[in-house]
């Protein structure tokens, strides 16, 4: 433990053991499962970034069916995250689409009420949390 | 003063948990509700629908943006799409070939010719001039120019675009509601997509820039829905992508097999001699 102190003291003052206390005020947080299938050469998947403003939590949205559709910005409705629920309406040229699931500081899971299969065609939506900006989209699998 | 490179770090690379609150709600501000329906259900329901402004992707320039807490949705709102079959686009009014036959119009499609869907109020292109593009490229591959729905203007290898207009006319027979995402991507779009966004697999040869491939749009189907729809390409002549070793289930194509490169280089002369023909739209 003698030997363990110093090194958590340099950690704490360090920019990261810094800005560790600002992270936690930043309001922002972006999740993810886009990945490259190399056979069909596309992008798929989904990405979510939700953004707590000062007026409102906004959810951004953009799905990728070989490429990356249009993205979405949405305000998200009083209640739409309450507890670990999360709910939203995603527009689409069929008509919307309500997302239910869970949300958490690792993930988003959930699905969509119409039945859809969603841009993976698994019918279940699992975004892992990532960090930004993003470098590169995993080989999918 | 505030460290800029710090406010940076906070949104970038922010550990921000939507769970944490110091308030202890982890809801919108002014929603008193929220704490006592932390263990409540779901109800999806409350969701007031959307914007039917933004109901179309496609069409919307740049970010959507919808306020879910106002403006009731109404579906009648939604532009009506209607499909059509089209056929070859006139040809070229430039060319000595077409000063000697009459104007283009509906009843000159052939009943047998490529099926592609195009929307009323829409530039009815579903076009191709395969002969012309193939000679001016000096080269034995074909290419055409479509009109897809949820695409838009495309260019496809001729015969996969009759498959593919097969597969239209079969899915709406199915009422399934058949978009799609993406066709032709040439290699250098191709090529950005994986040097740019990803890192991981070396650049490949993909169909979708050889005209033989186009992604449907299928979040919004249901399970039963893709799987008719791929018994349909199936009996179209088209492959699907949801049978790789690793899904890709948007992906419709055909593989015509051969040298890979070569047909992409081939195609993409096609695509720029046809190009130099047809007028943008």
């Amino acid at each position: 433990m003698q030997r363990l102190l110093p090194l958590l003291i340099v950690i704490g003052l360090t920019p990261w053991g810094a800005a560790s206390g600002q992270e936690s005020r930043a309001g922002f947080a972006f999740y993810s499962d886009v990945c490259y299938n190399s056979q069909g050469g596309d992008l798929l998947g989904t990405r979510i970034g939700i953004m707590k403003l000062r007026d409102a939590t906004y959810l951004f949205y953009q799905d990728a069916e070989g490429k990356f559709g249009q993205p979405q910005i949405i305000m998200l409705a009083p209640g739409a995250v309450t507890g670990s629920k999360l709910f939203f309406q995603i527009a689409d040229s069929s008509g919307p689409s309500t997302f239910v699931g869970t949300i958490s500081d690792m993930a988003i899971k959930g699905r969509l009420t119409n039945g859809g299969i969603g841009p993976k065609g698994t019918g279940v939506y699992n975004l892992k949390r990532e960090r930004l900006p993003e470098r590169a989209f995993p080989e999918c699998r | 003063m505030a460290d800029p490179y710090q406010t940076y770090q906070d949104l970038i690379w922010g550990r921000w948990n939507p769970l944490d609150d110091p308030n202890g709600d982890s809801a919108m501000p002014g929603d008193d509700s929220a704490k006592d329906q932390g263990a409540a259900g779901l109800n999806p329901s409350a969701l007031p629908p959307a914007d039917a402004s933004t109901l179309d992707p496609q069409t919307q320039p740049g970010p959507n943006f919808q306020d879910q807490s106002a403006a009731p949705f109404d579906p009648s709102s939604i532009p009506p799409v209607t499909v059509g079959i089209l056929g070859p686009l006139p040809p070229d009014s430039n060319s000595p070939q077409s000063q000697t036959q009459p104007p283009f119009g509906p009843s000159q499609l052939p009943p047998t010719n490529v099926g592609i869907l195009g929307r009323i109020n829409l530039p009815g292109i579903a076009a191709r001039d395969q002969g012309a593009a193939s000679n001016a490229a000096n080269s034995p591959a074909a290419a055409g120019q479509y009109y897809l729905p949820g695409v838009g203007v495309t260019y496809l290898d001729p015969s996969f675009a009759d498959k593919l207009g097969k597969l239209i006319l079969a899915a709406q027979a199915d009422n399934i509601p058949l978009r799609f995402r993406y066709a032709y991507r040439d290699q250098a779009e191709q090529d950005q997509l994986k040097h740019d966004l990803t890192a991981i697999t070396p650049a490949d040869k993909s169909l979708h820039s050889t005209g033989n491939a186009v992604d449907v749009h299928i979040s919004a189907m249901t399970p039963a829905m893709l799987s008719k729809l791929v018994s349909d390409a199936a009996a179209a002549g088209i492959s699907w992508g949801g049978n790789f070793s690793t899904p890709d289930r948007p992906h419709f194509y055909v593989d015509p097999g051969g040298n890979r490169s070569q047909q992409i280089d081939a195609f993409s002369r096609a695509v720029r001699a046809l190009k130099d023909q047809i007028p943008d739209y």
